[in-house]
């Protein structure tokens, strides 16, 4: 299986999903969903697979992030940015457990 | 700016399909158990039967077992996959009997669910027609890569595409957080 599919999958979660919270941006949370998922998803992969860093870490440090990039890049309130930050990486790291275990 | 922007986006996107995610090589998501069986000899007078239900079912040659074997090869070793399939959840149920060869009776049994654990037997001998036996168990390891090292040209445009889809995602983001400051300070 291709990159490809995980990279949907991450787009489906951080893009399509955190949609309906910034829905008056317009196309604006898709694109930034789909950057997070092109940089997060091989990221994590490599991270994953190659290295033998504590995953809860990263998952700790990807939650940051996501809600860093949603508070800077689409709208400051970081109550709204929190709750999908928190929310579709729970979902997106227990499928990725689940995949990967 | 935003044709660049798109365009960029949209070959990256394009060109992750090239990109092994090792998704394939790991359909299954628990490995083969592995039991291994040694010290056949002790076994005087006495063999071992294995005896499972679901997956030898058809290869019936003793009454009562589905298969048997006299410990003789040393060290027996059974594994949960057979021609490449493995067992299904149903058919890890293992029977493990103690057969006394001169009267035909059943003298012990042990059962054992064979999943997630490989398990070493070290059989010490028979006491009152009791297997003796010391038991060393692992976790079952799936050991696979993700990116295909002794392919190295293929192992080399894998890992380009995956740093360079990620690298790409940052930027871009880097950038559009940028363009969106600059907005901020000029409607300031």
């Amino acid at each position: 299986m291709s990159l490809i599919h995980f990279i949907i999958g991450f787009f489906i979660l951080k893009g399509i999903l955190v949609w309906p919270f910034y829905y008056s941006l317009k196309w604006k949370p898709l694109v930034v969903g789909f950057l997070l998922a092109l940089a997060e998803a091989p990221f994590l992969e490599l991270l994953y697979h190659d290295t033998d860093i504590n995953f809860w870490l990263v998952f700790f440090f990807i939650i940051v992030f996501d809600w860093m990039v949603f508070y800077f890049v689409l709208q400051k309130k970081w109550w709204k940015a929190m709750i999908p930050a928190l929310l579709y990486n729970l979902f997106g790291f227990i499928l990725f457990t689940l995949v990967n275990a | 700016m935003k044709h660049t922007f798109l365009f960029t986006l949209i070959l990256f996107f394009c060109i992750s399909v090239f990109a092994d995610a090792g998704f394939g090589k790991i359909r299954r998501l628990h490995g083969a158990s592995v039991f291994t069986f040694r010290g056949g000899t002790q076994l005087k007078n006495h063999i071992l039967a294995l005896s499972n239900q679901g997956f030898f079912k058809k290869d019936s040659t003793f009454a009562g077992y589905s298969k048997l074997w006299q410990v003789e090869r040393e060290p027996y070793i059974l594994t949960t996959e057979e021609g490449g399939r493995r067992w299904e959840e149903n058919e890890r149920d293992i029977y493990i009997s103690l057969i006394d060869t001169t009267t035909g009776i059943t003298t012990d049994s042990l059962k054992y669910f064979a999943k997630d654990y490989n398990i070493d037997f070290n059989i010490s001998g028979i006491g009152n027609g009791k297997l003796l036996f010391t038991s060393d168990s692992t976790r079952v390891v799936y050991e696979y890569t993700l990116l295909n090292k002794d392919n190295e040209s293929a192992y080399y445009t894998n890992r380009i595409i995956f740093i360079g889809c990620s690298l790409i995602g940052f930027l871009l983001l880097i950038v559009l957080f940028i363009r969106n400051k600059n907005k901020h300070s000029k409607t300031v």
